[in-house]
């Protein structure tokens, strides 16, 4: 399958949505987009770490040091309150703008 | 709370930098071991696996670079990496570092040691509660007026007439002694919202005729004549021979000399009936709180309104009469004001110096830093990095050059105030303080600091970055391809530096006159001939109250008892009462003219001194007489009139003849008392007021003209100081109730106030002279640079065969130029300095050719020799080496 590269601004909401299913690290993060996308969106490394730093610092996640399902020590990032809120922002604009776009593609 | 937590962030980061490091290595390390098992489970090989996913990775560094930088933490970096590289820098050239550090130093110290003498005098914050809503009227007015504006405005809350008596204060036991008062309504203490330290205030019952017997003592006066006994509250004391009760205490900070002089005690003022109608004469002065929401100008325009309407009530006396208000502390004392904030922008100009010689040295730096800039732009230096490496040695180098300052402010104010203290305490008895004396504790407070503190930064960050931008323009490749040594400067470049010389010049020459005009002025007043001896002379002031001596008989009783007790006292050769003397100065000028002569032409008739005084106070004074006779016991009250009149005043008015028998009188032409001359003495001059309004002087007998507000002058044949108490005895025997005041010798006086004088001028040459050093070092920078661009230039000269004079005039053509126009430019400002410090001081201060001559010759010597270093070593270029060094 063909990689697609990301909308530009959609990894936020992309990686805000994935964590919202329980805390991840990194590696995680960028297989489960890959896979919920049934293989089609692929996350550079080299987007998602300056992404997840940018949230850390806006206060939308927080990592924690914890062991991985293979005992490995890795940094799992969950979601704030303030993630939650903007989530839910990022969302309803994400809806509203698909809407729009495929009102525009159907009736034009 | 967000800003808030990503600053925390910040910090966090920059502390632990290390640790943030190593956990983003592993975090990195764990995905790409993942990503190539994954690759692995997928069927490849572990190299391939590995190589696949390092590929698919990109560059850890680089991911990690971008993380920082979501952080913040790339101008941490940077910054970790701005602050040894400057101070390497700055290690590296000891030279620049210390002459630039010194600068600073020299001229923040200057400039905060003259603000906090402004903070301690001019600029101090009242003590008072809403001191913003505080108002005063400018100027004395009249009872009447004041009380029609109390009545009839709109505009205020609280409304307080004064006024500033002085008593006799004495209490059973001890002599009396002279206070100064301070007479106010009764709204006055509640006006200005600050309590008493002990007992009470009083209200507006007491301020009524009859209830008035309190009095409120100031701080210092309760700690000087009571020491701080806090029992003296409720006791009785007597003012002027009426007893009266010590109610209260104000606390210490009440006191604010920079308002109305330091006062004593505070009184009800108690407004006597027959004065309440006086619209004539003003002598009182009031103060008022604005009600909540009036602004200045709404209230200035209410007194105005109420101002027509009394000028239209009363046209005779108020049809041109306006009042205008101030802020209260800020309309007072004008004067003073301006001619402190003159000696601040003195000193402020050499902050200007200051600057000005920074911005060149680096300038100067900056143009031979060009390669390095040139070089670190090529590897890909932003300029905003540049100019954030330049802002980080200047930050450096003002914050160690403020601290110099600081540290330099705080010896000049351990210094000074010393001095001040040593001035003040010459006169160990004093017994009053006088009423316009004003102690001053300078202080280092946060204010100056804060002060210091921009001050320095702001220079240090201006005068760094301006000339950094300037030097950021470099075209890197005309800067590498440049032989080197030779990053030549552009023209504009070179200009600025040299307007920055001169402008430093400028400034430097008004300095120096600035020093010199206070310097010569007060150098020749102390050099006067005072046409009286100062020495073995003892002075006071005496005054006898008008309730119980009138202005007759009594007075004269007085006057005569006196001179009596003190004739008796051992030690005194003689002794005088007169109006005024010329230890302070003489205070009423009457026009006086000749008795049948024409009126002058223009109108103007001669305007002469008018000094009543006892028989004995030309021996007294040890004045000359140069014809006729003085006073005699015969010059009695009822006795035909009588003048005795000073040279001057005599060749005025009877140029060719004797003028003695003939009569002299007021000017006006319905004058009908004329006086016989019947002596003529020398002129004097004022020890201490050095701008007398006229030099002739006429003398009257004190029998004949009575006064109830005298000095007192005794001659000794001892020390005058030993003197002080026997004079108050005798004083006392006289009248028990009298006290006498401003007891000092008459050269104790003249070296009060010149020591203040010694104090100003010593600050000034001091500035003066720092300014003249800093200037020269600023030329000698700027020449030497010069020389050391024209090296190779110089060396072809040389080697073409230039005299060694032509090569040094060479150098020094350079800087006589720059010297002549800064010479040029200060002369007008010298000028110029002189027009208004002259108004100040007149009879000290005026165009003074000698001391602009002077000043100009010293800094035109001393730019000379600044160049001339430079000049030296040009001619000692070898031209081989010269030419080889390119």
């Amino acid at each position: 399958m063909e990689k697609t590269e990301l909308l530009s601004g959609t990894l936020d909401l992309l990686v805000l949505r994935v964590l919202h299913g329980g805390p991840l690290h990194g590696f995680a993060i960028a297989e489960r987009i890959h896979a919920l996308s049934r293989d089609v969106l692929t996350v550079e490394e080299g987007s998602l770490y300056p992404a997840l730093y940018r949230m850390q610092e806006k206060g939308w996640i927080e990592p924690e040091w914890g062991q991985s399902e293979k005992g490995r020590r890795a940094k799992f990032y969950s979601l704030t309150k303030e993630g939650r809120r903007q989530l839910t922002n990022e969302r309803q604009t994400w809806d509203r703008v698909a809407l729009a776009i495929g009102d525009v593609l159907r009736n034009a | 709370m967000r800003p808030l937590r990503r600053l925390c962030f910040r910090i966090g980061a920059l502390i632990g930098k290390r640790k943030l490091d190593a956990e983003m290595d592993d975090e990195m390390r764990m995905h790409l071991e993942l990503r190539i098992e994954k690759n692995m489970a997928a069927g490849m090989s572990p190299r391939e696996a590995y190589f696949a996913a390092r590929r698919s990775f990109g560059g850890v560094e680089q991911i990690k670079e971008r993380c920082r930088d979501q952080w913040g933490l790339r101008w941490l970096d940077e910054l970790a990496q701005d602050v040894p590289f400057a101070a390497r820098m700055l290690r590296k050239s000891p030279g620049f570092t210390a002459v630039a550090v010194l600068t600073l130093a020299l001229g923040v110290g200057i400039t905060s040691t003259t603000f906090s003498y402004l903070r301690a005098t001019v600029l101090r914050p009242l003590p008072f509660v809403r001191p913003a809503g505080l108002v005063s009227f400018v100027g004395a007015q009249a009872p009447a007026d004041l009380l029609d504006l109390k009545a009839q405005n709109e505009v205020f809350a609280k409304f307080a007439i004064m006024d500033f008596p002085s008593y006799s204060i004495s209490e059973a036991g001890r002599p009396a002694e002279r206070v100064s008062a301070f007479a106010v309504g009764g709204d006055f203490f509640s006006m200005m919202g600050v309590p008493p330290l002990l007992g009470r205030v009083f209200d507006a019952e007491e301020d009524q005729l009859g209830h008035n017997q309190v009095v409120v003592l100031s701080y210092q006066y309760w700690m000087r004549r009571f020491s701080g006994d806090p029992a003296i509250v409720g006791q009785s004391v007597r003012l002027d021979g009426d007893p009266v009760q010590v109610i209260g205490v104000m606390p210490e900070r009440f006191t604010i000399p920079t308002i109305w002089g330091s006062r004593d005690i505070w009184r009800p003022l108690a407004m006597v009936t027959d004065i309440k109608g006086v619209r004539e004469a003003g002598w009182l002065r009031a103060v008022a709180r604005l009600r909540p929401s009036v602004s200045l100008s709404q209230a200035q325009a209410n007194v105005d309104a109420i101002a027509e309407r009394l000028g239209r009530d009363h046209p005779l006396t108020n049809a041109h009469r306006r009042f205008f208000l101030g802020r209260l502390g800020a309309a007072t004392p004008g004067q003073e004001r301006l001619f402190y904030l003159m000696i601040t922008a003195l000193s402020a100009s050499v902050l200007l110096i200051a600057c000005a010689n920074l911005a060149n040295l680096q300038l100067a730096r900056s143009l031979r830093r060009s390669r390095e800039y040139a070089v670190r732009t090529a590897l890909g230096a932003p300029r905003f990095r540049l100019l954030r490496q330049m802002l980080t040695e200047s930050l450096m180098l003002s914050l160690i050059g403020g601290v110099l300052g600081v540290m330099g402010t705080w010896c000049a104010d351990k210094v000074l105030s010393k001095r001040l203290a040593e001035a003040l305490e010459q006169l160990p008895f004093l017994m009053a303080a006088d009423s316009q004396q004003s102690l001053f504790r300078l202080s280092i407070d946060a204010r100056v600091l804060l002060f210091a503190f921009v001050s320095a930064v702001a220079t240090g960050v201006i005068f760094g970055i301006l000339p950094g931008w300037v030097a950021s323009h470099v075209d890197v490749n005309a800067s590498l391809k440049d032989s080197g040594n030779r990053a030549t400067g552009s023209q504009s470049r070179h200009r600025l530096r040299q307007t920055l010389i001169v402008a430093e010049l400028t400034l430097t020459l008004i300095l120096l006159a600035g020093a010199g005009y206070f310097a010569n002025g007060f150098r020749k007043l102390a050099l006067r001939e005072l046409g009286w001896r100062a020495d073995h002379l003892l002075t006071a002031r005496i005054v006898l109250p008008y309730n119980r001596y009138g202005d007759g008989d009594k007075c004269r009783a007085f006057y005569k008892r006196l001179n009596e007790e003190l004739a008796a006292v051992p030690g005194v050769e003689g002794s005088a009462l007169c109006d005024s003397l010329p230890v302070y100065g003489f205070y009423n000028v009457s026009e006086i003219a000749a008795e049948g002569a024409a009126p002058p032409v223009g109108g103007e008739a001669p305007g002469a001194y008018v000094n009543p005084v006892t028989q004995d106070y030309f021996e007294a004074l040890g004045m000359k007489i140069r014809q006729g006779r003085i006073f005699a016991a015969t010059d009695r009250y009822g006795a035909p009139g009588v003048a005795v009149i000073s040279q001057t005043l005599a060749q005025l008015l009877w140029p060719n003849e004797s003028p003695l028998g003939k009569r002299i009188g007021g000017a006006h032409p319905d004058n009908r008392y004329w006086l016989e001359v019947i002596g003529v003495v020398n002129e004097v001059n004022f020890s201490v007021d050095p701008y007398p309004r006229t030099h002739m002087q006429l003398y009257l007998p004190l029998a004949q003209t009575g006064g109830n507000y005298l000095y007192l002058a005794v001659r000794t044949s001892v020390a005058p100081e030993t003197l002080a108490e026997p004079m108050r005895q005798a004083v006392s025997r006289v009248d028990p109730d009298l006290a006498i005041y401003q007891v000092s010798s008459a050269e104790q006086v003249a070296a009060r106030s010149g020591d203040s004088d010694a104090i100003l001028t010593s600050s000034l040459v001091f500035m003066a002279v720092s300014g003249l050093l800093l200037s020269a070092l600023g030329l000698y920078g700027v020449i030497a640079n010069a020389v050391a661009e024209r090296t190779s230039e110089i060396g072809i000269r040389i080697a073409l065969g230039a005299q060694l004079r032509d090569v040094v005039w060479l150098v020094l053509g350079q800087g006589v130029q720059l010297a002549v126009l800064g010479l040029a430019a200060g002369l007008a400002g010298a000028w110029a300095l002189a027009r208004i410090l002259g108004a100040f001081m007149p009879g000290v201060i005026g165009q003074d050719p000698l001391v602009i001559a002077g000043c100009s010759f010293l800094l035109f010597g001393v730019t000379l020799l600044a160049c001339w270093l430079p000049a030296r070593r040009a001619a000692r270029v070898n031209p081989v080496m010269a030419l080889r060094a390119d």
